[in-house]
């Protein structure tokens, strides 16, 4: 069992999301960086799309009371257990009753712990991932404990992380959106030359752009939206929806980014500037 | 089939949509192509998510969405579902000041007299046209359109679980306490998406209910017999 000592900041439970009730207007949720939750996951020598634990700087602390086997992955957190400072993308031994301390993120947003055994918290419609309103709890807070999985025979990872300076660097890529044709070429071409900055307001449901021109697209009848849509109001706001967005929508979306991108925009914190590349289908 | 655009949306998506909303035609329609959809693709396909005339289809990764377009050009074909079978399903629900705040500047902004609102809004047979926005809500059409409201300019910070509400040409049930920039026009007792229940939404699309005015002592009262599992949802059946 893993006991939280403090919570720090959105600090979850998440899995690979919960598939298969977005048609009852269950957001999918799951790991806001999928691909370095897969590297813990595979670091603890868990199948990859194992429950581990999701937080954003400042991290939290934690006290094991079982030993394991442990891996910090994501942005550029501190890890120290026992006070000793630990590397990142590494599988780290715990014994019963050592404290883990996650500081600061130097660089990116959201740090994944994964533990061999997988994080064994309430499955809820197929998923561990918290939701509010679905799990009992939106989030882990102080006194929290949540309970480790049985793992299977501890092996060494066969596969190395990608480092995650490249994660950080890699650029937005997006697809034109469903609504893309119907905006003015000047709108278009826009989209795909502004600079963007990340809004100190942005969570798991959406990232807000912060701009200085002003571009504008038509309310749509209430359509499907998913991760990774990126919508424009009629007021010029530019919303990219992550991990717990609705499942449908009124604004018109304008682009879609590629999976790896919303790992990728994840990670980019507040006043971090972005430009979208295109890509076609 | 003719009129349809099928295309990506993302990866592992394939978007299905129809030229424009024309009520439940399409309803039925769509409701024919998921059937497709699960029948063509079985394994394959993670869920489909519709709205007023789209259809989206998740896949799995290993499967290739240029490949399922390919296929749906060539293969795609339904006819409709009926919609008629299913029994009217009745929702209570409280227009007293306490549970619809904003019943009175719905009045208003109609011209009409709240008692009027009230009639208009319990008289429909509405059909839910698909689920969305929260887990469980009911998007439903045929709302009188002497009661098309604008949304709020600014969405109230917390709507009630349970508030049915009025946007635009819309209608709904708010299934969770959550923002939203509605009108509210009242509340109902009953709970309406529980993650412990199989299905977890009360409703999906196609399902046909009715709303009921009821006083706010029968509103305490259906809330105490839900909670000692004595409420059976009241239904027409279908005529």
């Amino acid at each position: 069992m893993i006991e939280v000592l403090k919570p720090g900041i959105y600090c979850s439970v998440q899995d690979a999301g919960r598939l298969g009730f977005r048609n009852q207007g269950v957001p999918l949720s799951g790991a806001m960086d999928g691909r370095s939750a897969t590297y813990a996951n595979l670091l603890a020598g868990n199948p990859l799309d194992s429950a581990l634990i999701e937080f954003a700087s400042p991290g939290p602390v934690f006290r094991f009371h079982k030993n394991c086997h442990i891996a910090v992955c994501g942005a550029d957190f501190e890890v120290q257990v026992n006070g000793i400072n630990h590397s990142m993308n590494t599988q780290i031994s715990i014994s019963k009753t050592d404290e883990v301390f996650i500081g600061r993120a130097a660089t990116g947003v959201w740090g994944y712990l994964a533990v061999s055994g997988g994080i064994a918290s309430e499955t809820v419609l197929g998923s561990r991932s918290f939701y509010s309103g679905i799990t009992s709890e939106p989030r882990l807070i102080g006194g929290s404990k949540v309970s480790i999985g049985k793992a299977a025979e501890n092996r060494e990872p066969d596969l190395l992380p990608e480092p995650h300076d490249r994660l950080l660097k890699s650029p937005i890529k997006a697809y034109p959106g469903p609504e893309f044709s119907k905006l003015t070429s000047e709108v278009q071409h826009a989209l795909f030359t502004t600079q963007f900055t990340i809004s100190a307001q942005s969570n798991r449901m959406a990232y807000i752009l912060e701009y200085s021109n002003r571009l504008k697209a038509e309310e749509i009848l209430t359509a499907p939206v998913r991760p990774g849509t990126v919508q424009l109001t009629p007021s010029g706001k530019m919303v990219v929806l992550m991990r717990d967005a609705q499942t449908t929508g009124g604004y018109a979306r304008v682009l879609q980014l590629s999976e790896r991108s919303i790992d990728s925009l994840a990670q980019k914190a507040a006043s971090t500037e972005i430009i979208f590349s295109r890509i076609d289908y | 089939m003719r009129g349809l655009n099928i295309r990506h949306f993302g990866e592992n998506a394939v978007m299905i949509d129809w030229p424009e909303e024309s009520g439940e035609v399409i309803l039925q329609e769509i409701l024919a192509c998921e059937q497709f959809l699960r029948s063509r693709f079985k394994n394959d396909l993670i869920e489909t998510v519709i709205s007023y005339r789209a259809v989206v289809a998740y896949f799995k990764t290993n499967k290739k969405s240029a490949e399922i377009i390919d296929v749906l050009q060539r293969e795609l074909t339904f006819n409709s579902v009926s919609l008629t079978e299913t029994a009217i399903r009745i929702v209570p629900v409280c227009y007293d000041n306490e549970f619809g705040p904003d019943l009175d500047f719905l009045a208003a902004q109609c011209e009409l007299s709240t008692s009027e609102v009230i009639e208009l809004h319990t008289k429909p047979v509405y059909t839910v046209r698909f689920i969305g926005f929260l887990p469980g809500f009911p998007y439903l059409s045929r709302l009188d359109e002497r009661l098309h409201t604008p949304r709020k300019s600014t969405p109230r910070r917390t709507v009630a679980a349970g508030s049915v509400a009025i946007g635009g040409a819309q209608t709904g049930i708010y299934t969770m306490d959550s923002p939203g920039g509605w009108h509210v026009l009242g509340r109902s007792p009953l709970e309406f998406f529980s993650p412990q229940n199989s299905p977890p939404s009360l409703f999906r699309p196609g399902d046909r209910l009715k709303f009921k005015a009821v006083s706010e002592e029968e509103y305490l009262q259906i809330e105490k017999e839900l909670r000692t599992g004595k409420y059976n949802l009241e239904h027409i059946e279908n005529d």
